[in-house]
């Protein structure tokens, strides 16, 4: 008897503790290395402004209206909706930074949000990295 | 066996309460996290190239466009061709107000009469407002020189009269694309463009 109450009380405690912070997350879990990773491509084809209408072509083909860009700073910030059903419809926001590096390389970061949560998912960067590799291709064909 | 099986209940309404968090907290759907691109269809949709003499000429035109049809800016980046803003529209005909209207008198009459709660507030539970996101993007053309590209994609959301977003979709209806290239194409002939 005694046991089953801690057991349920112990759960109880995990539950609430694992659902509903008390601060919130002002700095993030921090960026890892293998994160950094999963979001980040480096191309050697095109140079800044081709790299970012690039982009731009690719989040319009995935659904996104622009939020936000800045061609001096490299940073184009897109939202794109996904219906399920009544009240229940997500929201994904990603931020793409354009950086020249060394050589004629450039590289690509992205970063996103569904909801309330970053999104740690690499399929998720896969799709957005097969889309602009396929986008980065057709401008370098010269191909609108 | 009775203090068995009390202890039997107390665990399933444990795992039923870890369930639910559990469910609370992680209720995305996995396609949700999914990026498919878009349908051939859709992107021609989506385009439309104009023969114009330079960049400013068609920016400047789009701009007094998008506020013709009412939208408030939100960012515009020149250097990128980009355009975006966004606008609140009433969802509901007044017809179909009025009617919600009707229909909770009659809830609240049922109510009344029956001595029992019939869960009233269809008008509660109307749609409100649409709330409208336009990105444009207009851009030189790679192909063929002094063409420009101009690329639209529109989301909107429906919100209930309790401010609850209730669905939410990217517009893909051509005629709507269509609609706002010939506008431009128009507007572009009226500021003396050449095309």
């Amino acid at each position: 008897m005694r046991p089953c109450r801690q057991l349920v009380a112990m759960l109880f405690c995990l539950v609430v503790g694992g659902c509903a912070g008390t601060s919130p997350d002002v700095t993030g879990s921090g960026t890892q290395l293998e994160s950094r990773q999963i979001q980040t491509r480096d191309y050697d084809t095109l140079d800044k402004q081709l790299t970012m209408r690039s982009v731009l072509a690719t989040l319009q083909d995935l659904g996104f209206t622009i939020d936000n860009a800045d061609f001096t700073l490299g940073t184009i910030t897109g939202s794109r909706v996904y219906y399920e059903d009544d009240y229940k419809n997500f929201s994904m926001r990603m931020t793409v930074t354009v950086r020249d590096r060394e050589g004629k390389r450039v590289s690509v970061r992205a970063n996103a949000r569904l909801n309330d949560k970053a999104i740690t998912d690499p399929q998720t960067y896969q799709d957005f990295f097969a889309a602009l590799d396929k986008a980065m291709f057709l401008t370098l064909q010269k191909v609108d | 066996m009775i203090a068995f099986r009390a202890a039997r209940r107390r665990l399933q309404l444990a795992t039923l309460m870890l369930a639910g968090c559990v469910a609370g907290c992680a209720g995305i759907p996995e396609e949700a996290y999914r990026l498919p691109p878009s349908s051939p269809g859709v992107r021609e949709a989506q385009t439309r190239t104009f023969e114009v003499p330079d960049e400013a000429s068609i920016l400047q035109v789009a701009v007094a466009l998008m506020q013709d049809m009412e939208y408030n800016f939100d960012t515009i980046e020149y250097e990128l061709g980009i355009l975006s803003g966004s606008k609140v529209v009433d969802a509901d005909s007044m017809a179909q107000q009025t009617g919600l209207i009707i229909a909770d008198i009659v809830l609240v009459t049922l109510s009344v009469v029956t001595g029992t709660s019939l869960g009233g507030g269809a008008y509660a539970g109307a749609d409100d407002e649409i709330s409208l996101r336009i990105t444009l993007v207009v851009l030189p053309s790679l192909e063929n020189e002094g063409q420009y590209t101009a690329r639209i994609t529109i989301q909107s959301e429906l919100i209930d009269k309790m401010g609850r977003v209730k669905k939410v979709r990217m517009i893909e209806n051509p005629v709507v694309f269509q609609e706002i290239f010939e506008n431009l194409s128009k507007a572009l002939f009226l500021e003396g463009v050449k095309q």
